[in-house]
C-alpha cells in the first residue's frame, strides 16, 4: 500500500521565530507552578527516607510522631493499602514494606498543617533497621554471592536481552579485515530541572482522585498510578499545570502517587514537594551503562558488523529500565548501514537511586560509546572520522536489519554543514601545528559526533501509537487546542498555536492552547521519546483540516458561494475571486451554535505514523515514523598541567524535518547540548562506599553555570519528513546525545588521550596524560 | 526544634554584652554558611545575634598600623573597594571568586573566616597579607594573626563571649608582588579544590625574593600558612628548580584528602602546580 | 515559638507582617504576601530562583531570615511591571529572545539581569556570565538569556 506523502506548504508562520505563548506570564512571575498550588484545606506531605542503601525494616514506631501538634496522619508500609507498581516491571511499593533498597527509599510518610510539623514528626518516627550488604556497583551485581535485592530477579538481573538481526556476527568478525574492541562507561546523570518533583492531590469520598502534577505523560501515567493506589484508572484525573522542567525525569514517578496515598489517609488535599536533597537522592536519573563494543570493518572502512555487550545499572527499582536498555542496544543502528548486528544486555539492580528516562533514553549512553568507538576505528584505518562515517551513513529510504526504515534523512548534510560551520578541517590542521610546540601547555582540539534519535518510539502500548488533537471554536470564533502533549518549557503550546495560525489564518490572540487535564484532553502518551512535535502536529494537521472544511462549509452557506471558491484569510472565509464577499469566523461560529444549539465547531484529528509496527518477539519492525539526525561539534582546549578541559564553542546541526518554531527549536539544541556538555565534563551522582550520595546539592553536583557554558550554535538543514502533516521531526533528545562524544573526540584531538569512563574530569585527563608520557618514555628508552 | 531566638543589637557594646550574657548565642552575619548549615541539619533550635544592624561592623578605614576591614563588610563591598583593589589586589580577586553575586551581597568577610572552612577563599590573601584578626568581648579587644586563628575544621581561637570585629592589614612593602589561584572544577560558583595565595617581596630590580609567603586552601583541616619559607630568601625565582623546591616544600605542609571535589593525589599535584604558577604570575614570568 | 512583627517595603508598598523568627524571606513573600513569582529551587542559595532585590542588591531570599528584612526595601519579580501592564525592558527582552523555557528560573534570572545592567549598562560577555553565575538554568543552555541581556541593555539605554 502506498504511504500518504505530505508536501511542504508555502508557510507564512511555520518556520519563523515566535516568542513562546506563555512567556509573558512567566517573566512576570504570574505562572502558577505545581509547587505554588495551594488548595483550600491543603496539608503538606513529607516522606521519611532510609539512611541505609539496603536494610530490613524490622519495626516502625510512629507513636511519638502522631503526638506532634498539627500532624494529621503517619503512614508506614504496613498501615496503608498499596500495591506494587512500576511503569514496566512492578517491583516497587510507594512506602517500603519489609526492606529498603537504597539510601532515600521511602519508609514512612506524614501529613501535617505545615512543613515544620511534618519535619518534626518525621524526626520522631523510630525505625529499627537490620542493615544488609549492599551492591553499589553494577559490576558487582551479578557476582556469585552478591546480596539479592529483589526475589523476582535472581543474580539481580532484571532483564537479559539478546537481539540479533542480519548476518551472523561471528562469521563477519572471523572474516573481517579489521576488528576493533572498546570499553566505555557512562555516569549517573541527574536531570537537574529547577522545580523539584511535586504534586498536589485531592482524594474524595468516592475514591476519585484529582492530581495536579508536574508530569510529561498525564493520560498514560494514570495507568501506573492507579495500580499503585489500587483504584480504577477512571477514578484518577490528572491536571498538568506548568512545571519547572522535566527532561524525561517527570514521567511516571513515585512522588505523585505517594502524595495521593497520603491525601487518601489524611482525608484532605496534600501537597508533596521534594526538597532538593531528596530530589537528588530519589529522582530518576540516567542509567549508568557499561559498554563493550566490538566492530568489524573492511579495508575501505565499510562497517561490516557490530557486537555490543551492555551492563545497564537501573538502581533499586526498574522504572523504565527495560525500554531504556533496549534503546541503548540498537537505536543507533538506523544511522549506519551495518548488516550484522548483535546486542546483548544485562539490566541489573543495585542499591542506588532508581533510574529512569532522561533525554536520550539509553541512546545518549550508546552515542557516547559508539561515536567514540568510530573515531578510534577511523584512526586505525587511517581514514578521516568524517569520511568513515560518510562511507557508512544510511540514506533516505534505508531499511536496516531490525526492520526499521528512514524516510527523510539528511545526516550527511548535517555532518558536512557542521564541519564547515566549525571550520573543522582547517582547525584540525592549525591545531596540529600549535599543539606540536612542546612549550605550549594549552592544547587545542576539535571533534564531532553524528547522532540519530526517533520521533516517537513504537514499543510502548500495543496497539496504540500516534496522537490526537481536538480543536474547539467557541461562539466568538476563538480556537481552543486540546492535546495530551504537555508543555514543560520546550514550547509545544507555541508550536500548536503556530500551526493553528498557519492553517486557519487566525491571530495568536484568538488561539488558546490549553494545558492537559485528563478529564478533557484526548487519550495519548505524552511528551517523551521525542514524540511531542512529530506526533501531535501530525494529529493537529488533521484536526485543522477538519475544522477548515467545516468553516468553509458554513461560510459557503452564509455567502451562497460554492466551497471550492472559498479560502481562509485573516479570520474570514473569503471568496477567492471577490474579496468583498466574506464571512467572519465570529459569524460562522455564532451560526453554528445557533443551528446546533450550543454546540461549538470541533476539529478532530488523529494520527498514526504509517509504516510503523509494534516490535515482534525478536524486536524486529520499524519503531518510528521519522528518524531525526544531527551532527554536534565541540572545540576546546586542554591544559596539560592540570588536565582541565575548557570548551570554547559548540555547534549543533540538525535534521529535524521542518522546524515549526525556529526560536524554540534553537532553544532545544542549546539546552540539550548544554546538558550533554555538563554530562561529559562534570556531572555525576557520586556514592561513597556506605551507599550514601556524596553530592546532593547544586554546589557539589555540578551543572554548567553561565560562567562555564561555551557558545553554542544551532542550525538546521533543509528537510521535510513527509509522513507527518507539517513535516516536523523531533529535536528534544537528538539535541543532547552528540555533545559528550564530540567533546571526547575533541579531547583526543587535543592531547591524544581518551577518557572512556565518564565524566571527563580534569583529574582523569591528567592521569591519562601522565600514563601516556610514561608509556612514551618507556618506548624511547627501549628504542 | 525549629525555633530561633533572635536578637538584633544596635551597637558593638550591646552585642558583646549580649554574647557574654548568652553563651549559647551565635553570631549571624550574612547567614550564607549558617543558614545553609541550619537547614541541612534539620533546622534545630538556634539562638542568633544578628550583627547586620551595627554599621560600625561594616566599616573599612585607614588606621595608623594598616587598613581595617570590619568583619561585617560584605564580600561584595570588599571586592569593589578601591583601596583594597589598589593595595590588596588579591583580596579583591579572592572576594570576586566567592560564590555568586547573590552570595557576595550577603556573605561577610568576617563570616568567611569565622566559619573556618579550609576552602574559604578570602582567608588565603588575608593570611599572606599578615592580617590580624581583631577579637572583641566584654573584657576588651585582642589581636590574633590570622594564620593562627584557625584551630580545626569549623573551629577558631575565639572563645564563648568573643566575636570578630574585623581585620587589620598592614600596608605591604613597596616591593611586594602577589597572586592568587582558585583551582576549581567549574568556572562559576564552586568551592576551591585547591586555593593558593602568594606574596613575595622582591629585591629591587631582581627576580629573587627578600621574603616569600604562601597560603594554601582546601588542602587540610584548616587553611595552611606555609612555615619556614625564609630558607628561600634570596633564591632566584626565575629558576625552575627553585620554583619546584618551593612548591614541594609548601606541599609538604598540606594534608589533602579525597572528597567529591578531588582526590588526594590530584590535590597534591595541583598544590605543587598552582604554587609554581602563582609565583610565576606574581613575578610575571610565564 | 518566637514571633516578631516586621515592617518593610515590598515592591514599593509598605507591608507589616507578623512572622516566626525562623521563617525565611522567601517563605514570607510566597506564603504570607502571595508573591509566588519568587521560586524555590534548592533552598540553599545555589540555584538563584528565589533571587530578589533587597535594598538594591540581589540576594537569595531562601537564605535571608524574614526578621532580617525588617526595614528593608524588597523588589520581587511582581514589582517590575508598570501599572498599565507594560513590561520592564528586561522582561520584554526575555520574551523576545526566547530566553524563557520552563520559566522556573526566570524570575530570579530577570532580577539578576536587572542588577547586572544597573552595574554594567553595556555589559561585556564576561560581565554577563559573571553576573548570572548565581542563577542556574537547565533549559536554555543560557544562550538566549545572554542574548536577552544584550537586547535589554539596548532597550534601557534607548530609554
Ligand atoms: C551558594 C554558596 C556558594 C558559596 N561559595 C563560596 C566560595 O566560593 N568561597 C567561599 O569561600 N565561600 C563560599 N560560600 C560560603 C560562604 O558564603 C562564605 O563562607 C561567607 O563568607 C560566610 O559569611 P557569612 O557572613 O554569610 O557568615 P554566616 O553564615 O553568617 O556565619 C558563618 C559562621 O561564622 C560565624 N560568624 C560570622 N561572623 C562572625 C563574627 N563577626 N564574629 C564571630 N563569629 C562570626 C557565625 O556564627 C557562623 O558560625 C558559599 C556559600 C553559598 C551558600
Amino acid at each position: 500500500m502506498a504511504m500518504t506523502r505530505y508536501e511542504k506548504g508555502d508557510y507564512k508562520i511555520i518556520g519563523t521565530k515566535r516568542p513562546y505563548v506563555d512567556a509573558k506570564e512567566k517573566v512576570t512571575g504570574r505562572t502558577v507552578y505545581v509547587s505554588d498550588i495551594h488548595l483550600p484545606g491543603m496539608l503538606y506531605g513529607k516522606a521519611l527516607r532510609s539512611p541505609y542503601p539496603h536494610a530490613k525494616i524490622l519495626n516502625v514506631d510512629i507513636s511519638e510522631a502522631l503526638k506532634v501538634p498539627g500532624i494529621k496522619t503517619v503512614l508506614t508500609g504496613k498501615n496503608v493499602e498499596q500495591y506494587k507498581w512500576g511503569p514496566i516491571t512492578k517491583d516497587e511499593y510507594l512506602i517500603a514494606v519489609d526492606k529498603a533498597n537504597y539510601t532515600g527509599d521511602e519508609v514512612a510518610a506524614v501529613a501535617g498543617i505545615d512543613e515544620e510539623a511534618c519535619d518534626e514528626a518525621i524526626s520522631k518516627i523510630r525505625v529499627e533497621y537490620e542493615p544488609l550488604p549492599a551492591i553499589l556497583s553494577m559490576h558487582d551485581a551479578m557476582k556469585d554471592g552478591a546480596p539479592l535485592i529483589h526475589e523476582s530477579a535472581p543474580k539481580n538481573i532484571c532483564n537479559h536481552f539478546d537481539i540479533h538481526h542480519g548476518l551472523d556476527t561471528d562469521e563477519v568478525f572471523k572474516n573481517a579485515y579489521y576488528v576493533h574492541e572498546g570499553e566505555y562507561e557512562t555516569s549517573l546523570h541527574y536531570q537537574g530541572y529547577i522545580e523539584p518533583m511535586a504534586g498536589v492531590s485531592v482524594w474524595d469520598a468516592h475514591n476519585n482522585v484529582t492530581m495536579y502534577a508536574g508530569i510529561q505523560t498525564p493520560t498514560w501515567s494514570r495507568n501506573d498510578y492507579a495500580v499503585a493506589l489500587g483504584i480504577p484508572v477512571e477514578n484518577l484525573r490528572i491536571v498538568q499545570p506548568p512545571f519547572g522542567g522535566g527532561f524525561g525525569g517527570k514521567l511516571s514517578q513515585p512522588v505523585h502517587p505517594l502524595g495521593a496515598l497520603i491525601a487518601k489517609y489524611a482525608k484532605q488535599p496534600v501537597r508533596l514537594v521534594l526538597d532538593r536533597v531528596e530530589d537528588f537522592q530519589c529522582a530518576l536519573p540516567r542509567l549508568p551503562m557499561y559498554f563493550k563494543i566490538k566492530t568489524a570493518w573492511d579495508k575501505e572502512g565499510k562497517y561490516l558488523g557490530k557486537y555490543t555487550y551492555i551492563i545497564a545499572d537501573q538502581g533499586a527499582y526498574a522504572s523504565y529500565g527495560a525500554s531504556i536498555a533496549l534503546t541503548a542496544m540498537y537505536r543507533i543502528d538506523i544511522m549506519y548501514k551495518c548488516q550484522a548486528l548483535r546486542s546483548v544486555c544485562d539490566l541489573v539492580y543495585t542499591n542506588k537511586v532508581p533510574t529512569g528516562c532522561y533525554r536520550g533514553f539509553g541512546n545518549a549512553q550508546k552515542h557516547f560509546a559508539h561515536e567514540t568507538h568510530l573515531d578510534e576505528v577511523a584512526e586505525v584505518l587511517n581514514i578521516a572520522p568524517d569520511e568513515l562515517r560518510l562511507r557508512n551513513f544510511s540514506g533516505e529510504n534505508y531499511k536496516n536489519p531490525h526492520g526499521w526504515n528512514t524516510n527523510s534523512n539528511a545526516v550527511s548534510d548535517c555532518m558536512k554543514r557542521g564541519l564547515e560551520a566549525s571550520e573543522y578541517h582547517d582547525k584540525r590542521k592549525k591545531f596540529f601545528v600549535v599543539n606540536s610546540d612542546e612549550k605550549n601547555h594549552i592544547k587545542k582540539g576539535i571533534g564531532f559526533a553524528a547522532c540519530v534519535h526517533v520521533s516517537g518510539n513504537r514499543s510502548f502500548i500495543k496497539p496504540f501509537e500516534g496522537a490526537a488533537a481536538l480543536l474547539r471554536m467557541n461562539e466568538q470564533g476563538k480556537v481552543y487546542v486540546f492535546s495530551n502533549e504537555p508543555d514543560m518549557g520546550q514550547g509545544i503550546r507555541t508550536v500548536h498555536s503556530m500551526c493553528v495560525q498557519e492553517v486557519l489564518s487566525i491571530s495568536e490572540e484568538h488561539v488558546c492552547t490549553t494545558t492537559p487535564d485528563t478529564d478533557i484532553v484526548p487519550f495519548g502518551l505524552g511528551c517523551f521519546a521525542s514524540r511531542g512535535t512529530y506526533m501531535s502536529t501530525g494529529a493537529l494537521h488533521m484536526a485543522l483540516n477538519d475544522m477548515k472544511s467545516k468553516l468553509i462549509k458554513i461560510g459557503s452557506e452564509i455567502l451562497g458561494l460554492p466551497e471550492g471558491e472559498l479560502e481562509l484569510e485573516n479570520e474570514f472565509v473569503v471568496s477567492k475571486t471577490d474579496p468583498e464577499k466574506k464571512a467572519s469566523y465570529a459569524d460562522i461560529a455564532w451560526k453554528h451554535v445557533c443551528d446546533y444549539p450550543g454546540q461549538h465547531i470541533l476539529g478532530i484529528g488523529y494520527f498514526t505514523p504509517e509504516g510503523v509496527e509494534y516490535p515482534d518477539a525478536t524486536k524486529y519492525n520499524n519503531i518510528s515514523g521519522g528518524y531525526a539526525f544531527g551532527c554536534q561539534v565541540a572545540e576546546l582546549e586542554v591544559n596539560t598541567k592540570t588536565g582541565q578541559v575548557k570548551v570554547n564553542e559548540m555547534w549543533g546541526i540538525h535534521d529535524s524535518g521542518q522546524p515549526i518554531n525556529l526560536l524554540a527549536i534553537e532553544g532545544q539544541v542549546h539546552g540539550g547540548m548544554a546538558q550533554g556538555y555538563g554530562w561529559a565534563l562534570m556531572e555525576n551522582l557520586a556514592y561513597n562506599d556506605k551507599g550514601k550520595l556524596m553530592n546532593p546539592s547544586f554546589l557539589d553536583y555540578q551543572m554548567p553555570t553561565a560562567a562555564d557554558i561555551p557558545k553554542i550554535n544551532a542550525e538546521f538543514v533543509d528537510s521535510f519528513e513527509w509522513t507527518t502533516g507539517f513535516g516536523a521531526k523531533s529535536i528534544g533528545e537528538a539535541s543532547l546525545i552528540g555533545a559528550a562524544p564530540a567533546i571526547q573526540n575533541a579531547v583526543y584531538n587535543a592531547v591524544g588521550v581518551r577518557i572512556n569512563t565518564m565524566p571527563i574530569t580534569a583529574e582523569k585527563v591528567l592521569k591519562a596524560l601522565e600514563e601516556k608520557k610514561r608509556h612514551q618514555n618507556q618506548k624511547t628508552s627501549v628504542e | 526544634m525549629n525555633n530561633i531566638k533572635y536578637f538584633l543589637p544596635k551597637s558593638l557594646e550591646e552585642a558583646v554584652k549580649y554574647l557574654s550574657d548568652n553563651n549559647d548565642a551565635k553570631v549571624l552575619a550574612g547567614g550564607t554558611d549558617l543558614i545553609v548549615k541550619w537547614k541541612k541539619t534539620g533546622c534545630p533550635d538556634m539562638h542568633l545575634m544578628d550583627i547586620r544592624g551595627i554599621n560600625k561592623f561594616a566599616e573599612m578605614n585607614d588606621l595608623s598600623e594598616g587598613f581595617f576591614i570590619g568583619a561585617g563588610a560584605t564580600i561584595e563591598q570588599v571586592e569593589s573597594c578601591e583601596k583594597i583593589k589598589a593595595d590588596f589586589p588579591i583580596l579583591s580577586e579572592a572576594a570576586r571568586n566567592v560564590g555568586s553575586v547573590q552570595v557576595r551581597n550577603l556573605a561577610t568577610i568576617g563570616g568567611n573566616s569565622c566559619n573556618a572552612a579550609p576552602s574559604a577563599d578570602t582567608v588565603l590573601p588575608l593570611i599572606v597579607y599578615e592580617a590580624e584578626a581583631v577579637i572583641v568581648s566584654v573584657s576588651g579587644e585582642k589581636r590574633c594573626t590570622l594564620k593562627d586563628f584557625f584551630v580545626g575544621p569549623g573551629k577558631t581561637v575565639m572563645r564563648p563571649g568573643e566575636m570578630l570585629k574585623g581585620f587589620v592589614l598592614p600596608k605591604p612593602k613597596p616591593c611586594t608582588v602577589v597572586s592568587f589561584a582558585k583551582h576549581s572544577r567549574r568556572a562559576g560558583m564552586d568551592l576551591a579544590t585547591v586555593g593558593v595565595a602568594v606574596k613575595i617581596c622582591l629585591k629591587k630590580g631582581e627576580k629573587s625574593a627578600e621574603e616569600i609567603s604562601v597560603a594554601l586552601g582546601a588542602v587540610g583541616p584548616v587553611p595552611v600558612s606555609v612555615k619556614g619559607l625564609e630558607k628561600f630568601n634570596g633564591a632566584d625565582l626565575s629558576s625552575d628548580n627553585v620554583l619546584k623546591e618551593i612548591a614541594e616544600f609548601s606541599f609538604e605542609q598540606a594534608s589533602p584528602i579525597t572528597d567529591v571535589r578531588g582526590s588526594k593525589d590530584y590535590r597534591s599535584k595541583m598544590i605543587v602546580q598552582n604554587v609554581k604558577d602563582c609565583i610565576c604570575k606574581a613575578i610575571k614570568i610565564d | 515559638m518566637d514571633m516578631k512583627t516586621i515592617s518593610f517595603s515590598v515592591n514599593g508598598k509598605p507591608q507589616k507582617v507578623h512572622v516566626r523568627t525562623n521563617w525565611t524571606l522567601s517563605s514570607v513573600l510566597r506564603e504570607q504576601l502571595g508573591l509566588l513569582g519568587t521560586k524555590i529551587g534548592c533552598g540553599e542559595g545555589e540555584c538563584g530562583a528565589c533571587s530578589v532585590l533587597m535594598n538594591g542588591k540581589t540576594v537569595t531570599s531562601c537564605l535571608v531570615l524574614a526578621v532580617q528584612a525588617d526595614g528593608a526595601e524588597i523588589i520581587t519579580i511582581e514589582g517590575l511591571e508598570n501599572m498599565d501592564g507594560t513590561l520592564h525592558p528586561v522582561q520584554e527582552a526575555f520574551v523576545e529572545a526566547g530566553a524563557v523555557q520552563c520559566g522556573y528560573c526566570t524570575p530570579g534570572m530577570v532580577m539578576s539581569t536587572i542588577a547586572l545592567l544597573e552595574k554594567h549598562p553595556e555589559p561585556t560577555e564576561e560581565e554577563v556570565r559573571e553576573g548570572l553565575t548565581g542563577n542556574l538554568c537547565r533549559c536554555t543552555g543560557y544562550q538566549k538569556i545572554f542574548e536577552a541581556v544584550q537586547i535589554a541593555s539596548k532597550k534601557m539605554r534607548r530609554g
